[in-house]
């Protein structure tokens, strides 16, 4: 494509960064006519729209009421509210009101185009499109934060309600009008799946950041400013006490909002560092933040027992939820002793199944998750069936996934046939119910695959059903990767090359892919390497499951994930 | 009379004739329907739209217009000095300030015409029923290279003649100056014309005309040729050094775009020839120093993958080892 010199409007300088030279002569005289570049402002950021041969470049800014500025579409509008709603789920903790925040739509106003053909762009009609997703929600962050945005950074992707990031439309046109309007923007955020696509076309001097959920760019972007605010926050102790409160409260119910715990997990962490001075009981709340998100994200959450007495301060559906989490941790990373969270549990559950809350059932299936890798499998898988029934009976529909998955996958690794087909008749009626949708019923089903390919490998039916999943992109890596396991042989090829990638979770079911390779080839060395690579990503599941004197086969089966 | 007439009368009273005018450049203006001021806009109704402008480009000019009213915006890169005639007849022309900005209300005509300092005309714009028009000015006559190209044996010139009938002003120079340069020699017995005397023999009547041609120009054509290859190589020198910024990753494309340099870089060097013909060009020669030390440096710099290396280009590279715009496939010495 050959493009036209760039026409970059002379309130562009004055706006932000993205459109000065970058370095050389040039720079040096725009400086000595202009003074020092200025940086953007509190949620100013560089967006991209195309239209036909012209790609322009934005100044999205904190809207003011009666503010100038494009007149937003109804798409866009739609994209500024989708941010609004992503955004608490992405945040470690929401810094300040989202209602000021959102006070005022933003202003967005011309910065400079780019075309392809002689022409002049259209400038007057309202800007439109689901493509500024991303760049709306980090403007919005900045907003929140009260921390500026990088002026090297622009994003081009979509944002859903749940902060997931998609693709946008005419990418390349954009990045090869980008790298001509805006030499100092170095970094491009996109859509993971458009990575290969974005790489395409950026030349030596912009990388292409690609991100799947909005909390990842939020990450990425405000990794520095994040900790300076958060320390900042530790000099109030009124703003101290809120924050501290935030993260637990985020720790304690937010887990079926949020989808990316990095931030949490970093968030809770640096205040633990850098806060002098902290109450026991505040200190053990942000542990608690702090384990729960590092549990989420990679297993490797370490809160320890609560402080005396503080466990009976909170009420008790806290409380329940506190321990229930306490009890998944154990099972997880093995921290704290099983025995000691299981008391605590028991001393919960002092009612019948059928009279329980929501919660309290989702302690009794943490503690079947607990029994499960402690020796007590067949016990679990009666438990987590009870659970399933009574989730259905009280149509909790979110939260049948959990033991339905667990109730099928430990029916195959105990050779129950007949437990497992009630488990899939269970799931196959559920489905007609009609609350029981999005990803739970597809754990569900790798978890009936699994379960019926330990029971026969051959299974022609359950590795279609692997295979099928394996190669559906639309579910979480995790998914698509442990699915790849029971397909053996024929799922090899993706886990190595997203291993090789740098993937955690393939590298991990890669070796379960190795250990199950072993047993079968009756090689006890290569099993054991296995089991101990495997109990360096997963100390938890594996040493309880070692301890209880399971053999290598007894954790190829029983291993949870 | 038609307005397209009274436009020509116009210029003609101002010394362009019809045959100086480059080719039309009619750019789309939006907004201009009647419903477009109903509609509540991006940007505000004072906003000036920016035209891209392959015309004004090539001279590091730019135009931002008000599609609706009578504002004109014309900016020069790097702030070189220039002029602007709001209207043709009798208007008095108005300099660009020191940033190099001039801001003039159009006539109801639509007419501007655009001048260096020294009121060499570069361009005439007016507006249409929805679009801006442009025309590149050329005040000296194009030279007739088809005429002098009939009896040579390179084939390749023959075709570059051919491409280049009906273009401009610049491009037919531009080519003069490549027959001056780049002209395959005539196979011929060298020893005999030197035994015999017929030294001027040596040199081809083809590569000889266009250097004829630049000495019978008078002052007025060669300050017009020298000011437009200076604009000319002001803004290649400005694209040179955005090179880097805008190359593409694609290797295809950014080879397209550096070839693209190349040739502007050599449009301007046979221009520069033929001025030196006509004794002129020292302005010129302080403008591309400028712009062929970025050249060389970007070129040393430059990814082994890009590749610029048509015919022209290769000639470049025999002719002078030293010319940054040769062809990439010649290990040039640059220094």
């Amino acid at each position: 494509m050959v493009w036209l010199r760039p026409h970059v409007a002379d309130d562009a300088l004055a706006a932000g960064p993205w459109c000065w030279p970058r370095d050389g002569e040039r720079l040096d005289a725009l400086v000595a006519r202009r003074g020092e570049r200025p940086e953007p402002g509190v949620g100013s950021i560089a967006a991209l729209t195309v239209q036909d041969e012209t790609v322009v470049l934005w100044h999205v800014a904190r809207g003011r009421p009666g503010g100038s500025g494009a007149t937003l579409g109804r798409s866009l509008r739609a994209s500024w509210r989708d941010a609004a709603i992503a955004l608490p789920r992405a945040l470690p903790v929401l810094w300040s009101s989202m209602q000021t925040a959102m006070a005022a739509t933003p202003t967005i106003s011309y910065l400079a185009s780019v075309r392809s053909a002689p022409g002049m762009p259209d400038l007057r009609s309202p800007i439109d499109g689901p493509s500024f997703g991303l760049a709306l929600t980090l403007s919005l962050a900045s907003i929140v934060f009260d921390a500026t945005l990088p002026g090297d950074v622009v994003a081009s992707a979509t944002v859903d309600g749940s902060g997931n990031v998609g693709p946008v439309g005419g990418l390349g046109q954009k990045i090869g009008g980008l790298q001509r309007m805006a030499p100092r923007v170095t970094r491009l955020i996109v859509a993971a799946s458009q990575r290969d696509e974005a790489e395409l076309h950026a030349g030596p001097h912009l990388r292409v950041v690609p991100v799947t959920h909005a909390a990842e760019a939020i990450d990425i972007v405000f990794a520095d400013r994040l900790s300076q605010v958060i320390v900042a926050a530790g000099e109030n102790p009124q703003r101290r006490d809120q924050l501290t409160e935030s993260f637990f409260r985020l720790a304690v119910v937010g887990s079926d909002s949020l989808v990316d715990w990095a931030p949490v997990m970093r968030g809770a962490r640096l205040a633990l560092d850098r806060w002098n001075e902290l109450a026991p009981e505040a200190r053990y709340r942000l542990e608690f933040a702090h384990a729960v998100a590092a549990r989420h994200h990679d297993n490797s959450g370490r809160a320890g027992m609560p402080p005396e007495g503080w466990l009976q301060s909170l009420p008790r559906p806290l409380r329940v939820q506190v321990v229930a989490h306490l009890v998944q941790q154990s099972a997880d990373a093995g921290h704290p002793e099983p025995e000691r969270v299981e008391a605590l549990g028991n001393r919960l559950l002092d009612h019948a199944l059928e009279d329980s809350s929501p919660a309290d059932l989702r302690l009794r299936g943490a503690l079947a998750r607990l029994h499960a890798v402690t020796g007590r499998a067949l016990a679990a898988l009666l438990a987590q069936e009870a659970l399933a029934r009574a989730f259905a009976a009280i149509y909790a529909d979110s939260d049948l996934a959990y033991p339905l998955s667990e109730w099928a996958r430990l029916a195959g690794a105990l050779s129950e046939p007949t437990s497992l087909a009630r488990a899939q008749e269970f799931h196959a009626r559920l489905l007609g119910t009609g609350g029981y949708r999005g990803l739970g019923p597809r754990f569900v089903e790798l978890a009936i695959a699994r379960g019926r390919l330990l029971l026969d490998p051959a299974d022609p039916e359950a590795r279609d059903l692997a295979r099928q999943l394996a190669m559906d992109e639309a579910l979480p890596d995790h998914v698509r990767w442990c699915a790849s396991r029971w397909l053996g042989a024929e799922g090899r090829s993706a886990l190595t090359a997203e291993a090789s990638r740098g993937h955690r979770l393939a590298s991990r079911n890669l070796v379960l892919a190795d250990l199950d390779e072993a047993l079968r080839m009756g090689d006890d060395i290569a099993a054991n390497a296995a089991v101990d690579a495997l109990q360096g990503y997963d100390p938890g599941p594996v040493a309880h499951l070692r301890r209880c004197g399971a053999t290598t086969a007894d954790i190829a089966r029983l291993y949870p994930y | 009379m038609s307005m397209h007439h009274q436009l020509l009368a116009d210029l003609q009273a101002l010394g362009i004739s019809a045959d100086m005018l480059g080719e039309v450049e009619s750019l789309p203006m939006p907004g201009s329907g009647p419903h477009a001021a109903l509609q509540a806009g991006a940007a505000p109704a004072t906003m000036l739209l920016p035209a891209h402008s392959p015309v004004l480009d090539a001279l590091g000019l730019r135009v931002e217009i008000d599609p609706s009213g009578g504002q004109l915006r014309v900016i020069s890169r790097g702030a070189v000095a220039f002029q602007v005639r709001a209207g043709l007849r009798d208007a008095l022309a108005q300099a660009a300030d020191e940033a190099g900005i001039s801001r003039v209300m159009l006539p109801q005509t639509g007419r501007f015409l655009i001048e260096t300092a020294s009121g060499m005309p570069l361009v005439v714009g007016w507006k249409e029923t929805g679009a801006l028009v442009l025309q590149a000015i050329y005040a000296w006559p194009g030279p007739p290279v088809e005429e002098w190209t009939v009896n040579t044996q390179d084939t390749w010139m023959h075709a570059q003649a051919d491409h280049v009938a009906g273009a401009d002003a610049w491009t037919r120079t531009s080519l003069a100056g490549q027959l001056a340069r780049l002209c395959e020699p005539e196979v011929r017995d060298v020893a005999a014309l030197i035994a015999s005397g017929r030294l001027q023999d040596l040199v081809s009547a083809v590569e000889l005309a266009p250097r004829h041609w630049a000495r019978r120009l008078d002052a007025a054509a060669t300050q017009a040729l020298e000011q437009q290859a200076v604009r000319r190589a002001e803004a290649l020198g400005d694209d040179l050094t955005d090179l880097f910024d805008t190359l593409s990753a694609d290797m295809a494309e950014a080879s397209g775009s550096w070839a693209r340099l190349c040739h502007r870089r050599d449009d301007i060097e046979s221009v520069r020839v033929l001025l030196r013909e006509a004794g002129v060009g020292d302005t010129l020669d302080a403008t591309l120093e400028t712009a062929d030390r970025t050249g060389r440096a970007i070129r040393i710099n430059l990814d082994a993958s890009i590749s610029a290396a048509d015919e022209r280009l290769r000639r470049v590279a025999l002719g002078d080892p030293s010319a940054w715009w040769g062809s990439t496939d010649f290990q040039a010495h640059y220094f």
